[in-house]
């Protein structure tokens, strides 16, 4: 018995796969992060910059190294903004991918104790934990600058720890069913009222104002509560069952690109790319080869 | 290699644990972890957890040498959306902290504003900051932003 779960252990976490999910998930995360890096550029001077109005997270005590995390002049702050867009496209086409990783998890939680720490919302922390798994799991072995430079080839790969695909898939599921199960007893998330006033507040964008001129009734959004957290209770299970992930995929899809047009959190986005977590490695480069050979004209 | 393998499984253990512990916390409410580490898995897994049926936004008035309180167009230091601004302006890392470090909080934000409206040649000798509070409105976010239905509130407590 137990000599069944250490193998099952080690199959599962420690044996090699092919790198292709972990690549995909690489390119997502790097192209976030050059969408993030563009939309605060041009608040680079309040939010990181002692032009604005800002709070460290720690109070600078003089002479001690707290006194870093004061908000530097305006240069420095567009410098080390700068160094983040390196980091991000090295991430993108994984060239230095563990360097780069390391430097903008640095930099991230540097700006994030400056300034981020007033919009630290779940989605932050799970960039943050992508990003770090991904800078440790050679997600750069295939799809990237570095094989192109070592094998002469964007498709060249080289197999990698499994542990990195496991984790992002498990806190993913969890995420999913954190989430479904405080939604299922929290009060106010007994009836439809906090999706009504979700259409009318300061996140809602004009197509929900829009909706909610509609004066649907409370119960179509009683039904629309109850589907998302039948929908969080069911992801953490569909996403890993091969034969439903398909489903899966479009009833996630659907949900963040619904968050995004009537709320306006885009970032959400990134956790559909990241379903390829529950993927098997073989069968996302199946899918990529055959949209490549596809896209190439014909040269008969 | 082996030592490698122990490692990597020891630290996938301990990530599991963690998980596991932020996911019972989700229900019970019971952690075996430190705060700030609860507070990251567990927020890697929270949902906006209630709403209100109001808007809020941070205002600012400044004290003219002459006395005269006028308003300070807080939009330059709170860029971005209105949610995500208000977001900001309600300083929760702060109000997590309680009463004391949201008041030090907002007093540290009232002297940044008035030494930055001053390099921009806006003195003004006492700073005020408060919260108008409204109704919220199908016809659009400011629909009721209106005298009758505005109120000024307390920064800290919102009341």
């Amino acid at each position: 018995m137990i000599r069944k779960a250490v193998l099952t252990w080690r199959r599962f976490f420690l044996e090699p796969i092919a790198p292709h999910s972990l690549a995909v998930m690489r390119i997502a995360l790097g192209g976030t992060l050059i969408a993030l890096w563009f939309r605060y550029l041009p608040h680079v001077d309040s939010y990181f910059s002692d032009r604005g109005l800002a709070l460290a997270y720690w109070e600078p005590q003089s002479g001690s190294l707290s006194m870093l995390l004061t908000h530097p002049p305006l240069g420095i702050a567009l410098f080390l903004y700068g160094v983040l867009l390196i980091a991000s496209i090295g991430i993108l086409l994984g060239w230095g991918l563990r360097c780069w990783s390391a430097v903008a998890a640095g930099l991230l939680v540097y700006f994030t104790l400056l300034s981020f720490h007033n919009f630290l919302a779940s989605w932050g922390r799970l960039l943050f934990f992508t990003l770090v798994i991904l800078g440790m799991s050679g997600a750069d072995r295939t799809y990237s600058l570095r094989m192109r430079s070592e094998k002469g080839s964007w498709r060249a790969w080289e197999a990698v720890p499994a542990w990195p695909q496991r984790i992002i898939a498990i806190q993913i599921a969890a995420t999913y069913l954190g989430v479904g199960l405080q939604k299922a007893y929290l009060p106010d998330w007994q009836g439809g009222e906090i999706l009504a006033y979700a259409l009318v507040n300061g996140w809602s964008t004009p197509l929900a104002h829009v909706i909610a001129q509609w004066n649907l009734p409370i119960a179509v959004y009683d039904a629309s509560v109850i589907a998302v957290k039948i929908l969080h209770g069911l992801l953490p299970i569909m996403l890993w069952m091969p034969r439903y992930q398909r489903y899966a995929f479009l009833a996630g899809a659907t949900f963040h690109i619904g968050v995004t047009l009537m709320m306006g959190m885009w970032w959400f986005l990134l956790l559909i790319p990241l379903y390829a977590a529950f993927v098997d490695p073989k069968n996302i480069a199946e899918l990529l080869k055959c949209w490549t050979v596809h896209k190439r004209p014909s040269t008969i | 290699m082996r030592l490698r393998r122990t490692l990597v499984s020891f630290g996938i253990g301990l990530y599991l644990f963690v998980t596991a512990n932020a996911l019972v916390y989700t229900v019970f409410r019971k952690s075996l972890l430190p705060t700030p580490v609860l507070r990251y898995f567990y927020g890697m897994m929270a949902p906006y957890q209630g709403y209100s049926t109001y808007n809020f936004e941070l205002v600012a008035g400044g004290k003219t040498e002459e006395g005269a309180w006028e308003m300070i167009d807080l939009l330059p230091y709170f860029p971005g959306s209105t949610g995500e601004r208000t977001f900001r302006e309600f300083l929760l890392s702060r109000r997590a902290q309680g009463e004391e470090e949201t008041r030090k909080g907002y007093e540290q934000l009232a002297g940044q504003l008035r030494r930055t409206e001053a390099e921009h040649g806006r003195s003004y000798t006492e700073i005020r900051l408060s919260f108008d509070t409204w109704p919220m409105a199908r016809d659009g976010y400011e629909a009721l932003r209106l005298p009758a239905f505005t109120r000024r509130v307390n920064p800290i407590t919102l009341e």
